[in-house]
Parts: C-alpha cells; structure tokens; sequence
C-alpha cells in the first residue's frame, strides 16, 4: 500500500474512533446546559424568547449532523462526488448559518474575500459543514479569550499551494502546536486546546475529520494580522476550461 | 440602605454567563462576570467580593490555577469560593483536601445538576455565614 493511501485509511479509521464521540458529547452538555438553565431563569423571570432556544439546538444538531458528515465520508466505500465550488459562496453561506449563534455570544462576522478566484474542485457539503463546525467553536471560544474585539473573520486568499479558505481571529493563540497538542488529546481530555477554548473544541475537530475524509487539511493560517485556521484548496487543472 | 453583597462570576461560557447573570441581578447582587482566571485576580483586586463563584475548566489558566493565585495574597485569605463547574466532583476525590484544606474552598457544585434557583440558594447561605 502506498503511504498516502495509507494516510488516508488511517484518517478515516481516526474518524471513526470514539474519542470523536467523546468530544462531541463533552461539547453538546453546554448548548442542552444553556437550554435547561435558560428555561428555568425565563420561567422565573417571565421572558422567555423562543428564538434564543431555537438557535441553541439548531447549534446543537447541526454539530451532530456534522459528525454524522464526517463519519459518512470516511466509510471506505462512500462515493465522494466532487464539484466545481466558489470558495466566495461557500464563505458567505457559512457566514449565513453561523449568523444566528454568533449573535448568541455576542461575536460579530466579517467577510473578508481578497480577489477573485477560480472555482475549485471539492465536496460542497462537506467543506461547508466543516467550516461552519470551525466557526462554532471559535465563536464560542472568542468571548473567553482577552480578546477587545469579539469579531470572526471569514477570509480566503491565494497561496503557494492554491486558495485559502478559513476563519480567522485577533488572537496570537494559534499556533500549529496548539493544534497538533489538540489533535492528540481530543476525546482523552476535557479541554484538548486549552490556550484557545474552555470545551472540549469538538467542532474543531469535527472540521479536521471532513477534511481528512476529502483528502484536504486544516492548518493553522494567517490572514494579513488576523490568526485562525483554514484550509487549502488545491487549483486543479480539469476546472481551467470553465474559467477560460 | 442595606448593602447589596458583590459577587465575582468566573464563567467562561458567556450564554451561561449571561443567564447567571441575569437571576443574580434580579435578586439584588452587584454581579462582576469575567471569563478567565486572569480577569479574575484583577477583578478581586478592584471589586473584593463578598463571594466568589468559580468554574474550574477555563481557557488558558484553569480554576485551580485562580485558587493558587487567589490565596497566595495574605489580604484574600478569607474570600469565600464556591465551585461551579463542568467538572464532577468525582474527578477530585483524591484532592478534595487540597481543595477545601488549602486552597479554602467552601463549597462544590456540579454545574449540570444545580439549578439555578439551587446557586441562588448556595449563595444566599454562603453569603451569610461572612
């Protein structure tokens, strides 16, 4: 077997273990938390906004469909139909569905798309769910951070390799170490990235397994001063004739 | 006028925090909410509570951490700290004593098992035995 076939089935096995479960099922006691602690202090209080709860579990269940994603894509024999995707859209969708929980934690979104790009051959579904799974859990870490600006950049730019899609943060807590720690340690601690976030990060992680299931990585990246976490989408040559 | 007793929130989460906050305002505390265990020691130092409330699991310095530096001042001895956490009690059985002993914690609560109306009455009974 070739080694990066190999890498490839150990990624997906990786997946597949439970310690991805036990991440995500550290992670969802906050949202089912803040929905039981919230409809207790309503009740009390006499304000209840049906809103607020709808957008927590909404959270919840789209974290919960995002596992089920990755594990799907992983499976040896799932066909992975890739497509023709603008990285533009796929940023501006993934900043439509974090609207609503970013509002929730008091974080602000800003697109920030440098350029124009060609279109790049990848699975829709999955780079946006693991996108929106990144953008989770930054959103909820910002707050906790000493951070004066609650803000979430969703940005893309070129790079050596291709195109650059990821979120970003002014925040110096990124560091490749800081994820390679997190990578090791999720699902055997409670909090596997503890310089950047108080849970368990599971939509971090949750993000990584998509990717590695389409064969793309997730990286620490910079964009101009912002820190964050992205992914690269190699230029393919069976797309030159739609843009030409 | 009677004195309405300040409170120090070190809660990370800040739904969580927001909904605290809310109860505990309701019910006639002054409330100081940080996220982080640094915030903390600086808000001790500005507000000196009459009751701090701590979760344990914190981005960067943990809660234990808080403790170390919170009693590590000769002046602070003597705030009362009542854990709030994420983390079962369980998980300290085997330091319990460093925890109540050393560190001079009152009291420990599971955060998914006290209700809201629980933590108002902890505070309630740990704020009056000052």
């Amino acid at each position: 077997m070739k080694k990066g076939k190999k890498y490839l089935v150990d990624s997906a096995i990786e997946s597949l273990s439970p310690r991805l479960l036990l991440s995500i099922t550290e992670q969802i006691k906050y949202p089912l938390l803040q929905i039981a602690r919230y409809a207790e202090s309503s009740e009390i209080k006499g304000d209840y906004d049906p809103t607020f709860i709808k957008t927590i579990a909404e959270y919840s269940l789209s974290l919960i469909d995002a596992y089920n994603l990755g594990i799907t894509l992983s499976l040896d024999d799932t066909q992975i139909d890739l497509l023709p995707v603008s990285i533009s859209a796929i940023l501006y969708r993934t900043a439509q569905n974090l609207k609503a929980i970013a509002k929730n934690y008091g974080v602000s979104l800003q697109l920030d798309i440098d350029g124009r790009y060609n279109p790049v051959l990848t699975h829709e579904v999955g780079l946006q769910a693991s996108l929106v799974s990144l953008g989770m859990a930054l959103i909820e870490a910002l707050p906790s951070l000493d951070n004066q600006q609650l803000k979430l950049h969703l940005a893309s730019h070129r790079c050596r390799y291709g195109i650059v899609a990821g979120l970003y943060v002014d925040n110096q807590h990124f560091s490749s170490d800081t994820l390679k720690h997190g990578r090791r340690l999720y699902g055997k601690v409670k909090q596997p990235m503890t310089d950047l976030n108080y849970s368990s990060s599971a939509g971090i992680f949750i993000a990584d397994s998509i990717l590695n299931a389409l064969d793309l990585k997730l990286k620490v990246s910079h964009h101009h001063k912002l820190y964050g976490l992205g992914v690269i989408l190699p230029p393919t040559s069976q797309l030159e004739l739609i843009t030409t | 006028m009677k004195h309405k007793p300040n409170l120090l929130l070190i809660e990370p989460d800040k739904i969580l925090a927001d909904i605290y906050r809310s109860a505990l305002v309701k019910n006639q505390y002054n409330v100081v909410i940080v996220s982080n265990a640094q915030a903390g020691i600086y808000a001790v130092d500005k507000l000196l509570p009459d009751l701090i409330i701590l979760e344990l699991q914190l981005t960067k310095h943990s809660g234990v951490e808080f403790l170390y530096e919170l009693r590590s001042y000769s002046e602070w001895q003597n705030i009362p700290v009542i854990i709030l956490s994420m983390v079962n009690f369980s998980e300290f059985k085997n330091s319990s004593n460093i925890l109540f002993n050393n560190l001079k914690v009152k009291a420990y609560y599971h955060k998914l098992t006290t209700s809201v109306s629980e933590l108002l009455e902890i505070i309630q009974n740990n704020i009056a035995v000052v």
